[in-house]
């Protein structure tokens, strides 16, 4: 008995040891090259057509603002808004875009089909889009991009995944563009807590998972997001062929897209030269319930890996890392458990030790702050420095280790999702609301029969999807807010170029070379005050 | 066949690596006091799971318990190896060399490990010598050893062909 209670506390002491020295190979084998990371070329947008799909529900905030500039940023593009049962005046709003701009295309679903996940949106805006396409138009130069409502894309967006690394290169299949994540309230100034959260979320995503895709890269296994996707219409319609519709029914249906691309033989890519900004949650608990969803949907996507694992066409370290993405949710959980036994273990030791937990401490114990140091803070503090070399260059040294600090607190949101996404697994509850953002308005209850509103332009009403389980209720909504100006994404934009050099596009038959100088001092000095400290600029 | 017999094999070492892990310690203390003897570290005497060598005036029994073999660091990879090699991610030539090369890196890094201690406690008394480099030292060679060991791990999945059937819609 003896024997079996050693080997049963040996063994909790080594899960936990491999699952730490895993994790910590893991984070070096993605930041070391991430940190090599040069801009590619840049090629000529003109070469493709450019659809952008923008799934809206109650966006009147912030939709105009985004169609416009798509309109300004990218003439000749198609912008197909997906009006998912809006009760508020987005349909309006939709309606008056479409009158004044002929490459803006409004697509209304309607009660009860409307609300049935981001994925039925985007199969409905896929399903006009394919009506309305010219027969003559080869769809390997289709390309449709999926936005979010209150998404700011790059200006050179276009012309730098049209380049030879990316679409130019008929093998790809996909691209996903990198990923801000900025404060964009324009409402009373956030508190401290709020900023830090938003600027940690931006850690997260140009940080974290850009460092995870660029590893992707090298092995094959780049796996989509939901803003900032962009598909060739082709390889849509391949996987319409063997599955009904490009989107499916998983809540991470942009990274159930990602798998389907790979499984159908194409491939995926990761750009980190452009970008796509969003906003940030400056709520912890809109944060954890937006990374439930997607801890869920992670969860259900483990169906797709014994198919990740037998396909031919993912490389054997990409159907790994896939894998290894795919348990992650349930290593997580599993962690969790080991490490709360293990902590269990130690406290049993020091307390049972002669002499106390100080004679522990004294003897054995005090070991325990260096390997906590290690194994539990370094791989999570990197990522603030990592941060401020590749983001935010701007940003102090210290300031960016302390980013980093707050970034080991930070990483337990995704520990508590995990769970929470677990017991609803458990539940089969998959019914979640749309993660309500800062901007949205109040707006009254709908009614079950709501009409769509009268629209003076043509509309695409997309004929009724399968029906499906009841309705989910409507987001929570917030006090009305005015909407970011284009100063504020003018300022954010110029800070960004200047840890981003541009690409200069290749509009002849010339190599341009890539990177150019940033501008000078005094615009930084301005960018900085934005980003810093977002509560004293404009429109916050 | 010879792939069902491979996967049985690997997991059947899996469970043999923790429930024989008594006579692996035994093993690893042979081991520790070959390579202390063989290097001039330690004038050594093994029985058991016990190495004994002389520190300080103080006559060290020095053993190899439960938490310090590497058996219990290894026997996950043979289950990965196991599963890698069933879905027919690798041949099973390299699935059987990266499971071989994974276990004989670890098991090095631990010989690497257990004789850092010892060479601590002879340099600097017990328990000095013991406490600085048990929870200090030793951490670090293992994590390197095992870091190392995966990259080999994977590193020789990696060289596998892919699968040959395509998935049907």
């Amino acid at each position: 008995m003896g024997s079996f209670h050693d080997l049963i506390m040996a063994g909790a002491n080594d899960g936990a040891f491999l699952l730490c020295v895993f994790f910590i190979g893991y984070v070096i084998l993605i930041v070391v090259p991430f940190m090599r990371h040069k801009p590619a070329m840049a090629g000529d947008s003109r070469a493709f057509l450019w659809h952008f799909i923008i799934p809206c529900l109650n966006e009147e905030a912030v939709i105009a603002a985004t169609v416009e500039r798509l309109v300004r940023d990218f003439p000749g593009s198609h912008i197909w808004c997906v009006d998912d049962g809006s009760t508020d005046a987005t349909p309006a709003v939709l309606a008056r875009l479409a009158s004044r701009n002929y490459g803006v295309h409004v697509v209304t679903r309607q009660w009860p089909d409307a609300r049935q996940g981001k994925g039925q949106a985007l199969n409905a805006g896929w399903r006009a889009l394919r009506r309305w396409r010219p027969l003559d138009v080869d769809p390997d130069h289709m390309i449709v991009g999926v936005i979010d409502a209150d998404g700011r894309l790059d200006r050179r967006c276009l012309d730098v995944i049209a380049g030879p690394s990316f679409f130019g290169d008929p093998q790809v299949g996909a691209v996903q563009i990198a990923v801000r994540v900025l404060d964009m309230s324009a409402r009373a100034p956030h508190g401290r807590l709020s900023r830090l959260l938003v600027r940690l979320q931006d850690v997260e995503f140009t940080g974290v998972i850009a460092a995870m895709q660029s590893l992707r890269r090298h092995i094959g296994s780049v796996g989509m997001g939901g803003n900032g996707q962009f598909t060739r219409l082709s390889v849509l319609e391949t996987i319409t062929v063997e599955h009904g519709t490009p989107w499916h029914g998983a809540l991470l249906e942009d990274f159930e897209l990602g798998l389907h691309v790979l499984l159908v033989g194409s491939r995926t890519e990761y750009c980190h030269d452009t970008w796509v900004a969003q906003e940030g949650l400056p709520s912890l608990r809109s944060l954890v319930r937006q990374r439930s969803r997607w801890a869920q949907g992670s969860m259900q996507c483990s169906r797709y890996f014994r198919q990740v694992l037998r396909s031919p066409h993912i490389s054997n370290a990409g159907a790994l890392e896939i894998g290894y993405f795919l348990l992650l949710p349930w290593l997580q959980l599993v962690g969790g458990i080991v490490y709360a036994f293990s902590a269990l273990v130690l406290t049993w030791y020091a307390a049972t030790t002669p002499g106390g937990p100080g004679a522990w401490f004294a003897a054995d114990g005090w070991g325990l702050i260096p390997l906590f140091l290690l194994f539990g803070l370094a791989p999570l503090v990197v990522w603030g420095p990592v941060y401020r070399a590749t983001a935010a260059r701007n940003m102090s040294r210290t300031r960016a280790m302390a980013l980093g600090a707050a970034n080991w607190p930070y990483s337990y949101v995704h520990h508590v999702a995990t769970w929470f996404a677990f017991f609803r697994v458990l539940h089969s509850r998959d019914d979640w609301l749309k993660t309500a953002r800062e901007s949205d308005p109040t707006v009254p209850e709908p009614a079950r029969a709501a009409s769509p509103a009268v629209l003076a332009a043509p509309a695409f009403l997309v004929p009724a999807a399968p029906a499906s389980s009841a309705p989910s209720a409507r987001p929570r909504l917030t006090g009305v807010t005015k909407a970011v100006t284009d100063d504020d994404w003018e300022q954010a934009i110029v800070h960004y170029r200047q840890v981003r050099p541009r690409a200069t596009p290749a509009r002849s038959s010339r190599h341009h070379p890539a990177g150019r100088r940033p501008r000078g001092a005094p615009v930084v000095a301005q960018a900085n005050r934005v980003l810093a400290a977002p509560g004293a600029g404009p429109g916050s | 066949m010879g792939r069902g017999l491979t996967v049985s094999a690997m997991l059947a070492g899996a469970v043999l690596l923790v429930a024989g892990q008594g006579t692996f310690r035994v093993l690893e203390a042979w081991a520790t006091g070959a390579i202390a003897g063989g290097m001039r570290l330690a004038p050594t005497h093994q029985a058991g799971t016990s190495v004994f060598f002389p520190a300080k005036k103080l006559f060290i029994d020095f053993n190899v318990t439960t938490g310090c073999t590497a058996a219990l660091l290894i026997s996950p990879f043979f289950v990965l190896a196991a599963g890698v090699v069933a879905v027919g991610r690798t041949s099973l030539r390299w699935g059987v060399a990266a499971l071989a090369v994974t276990a004989l890196t670890i098991f090095m890094v631990n010989q690497a490990r257990l004789l850092t201690i010892l060479v601590f406690i002879r340099r600097w008394g017990y328990p000095r010598g013991y406490d600085v480099s048990h929870v200090l030292v030793g951490t670090v060679v293992s994590t390197l050893g095992v870091l190392g060991g995966l990259v080999l791990f994977v590193s020789c999945l990696r060289r596998g062909p892919r699968p040959q059937a395509a998935i049907s819609a």
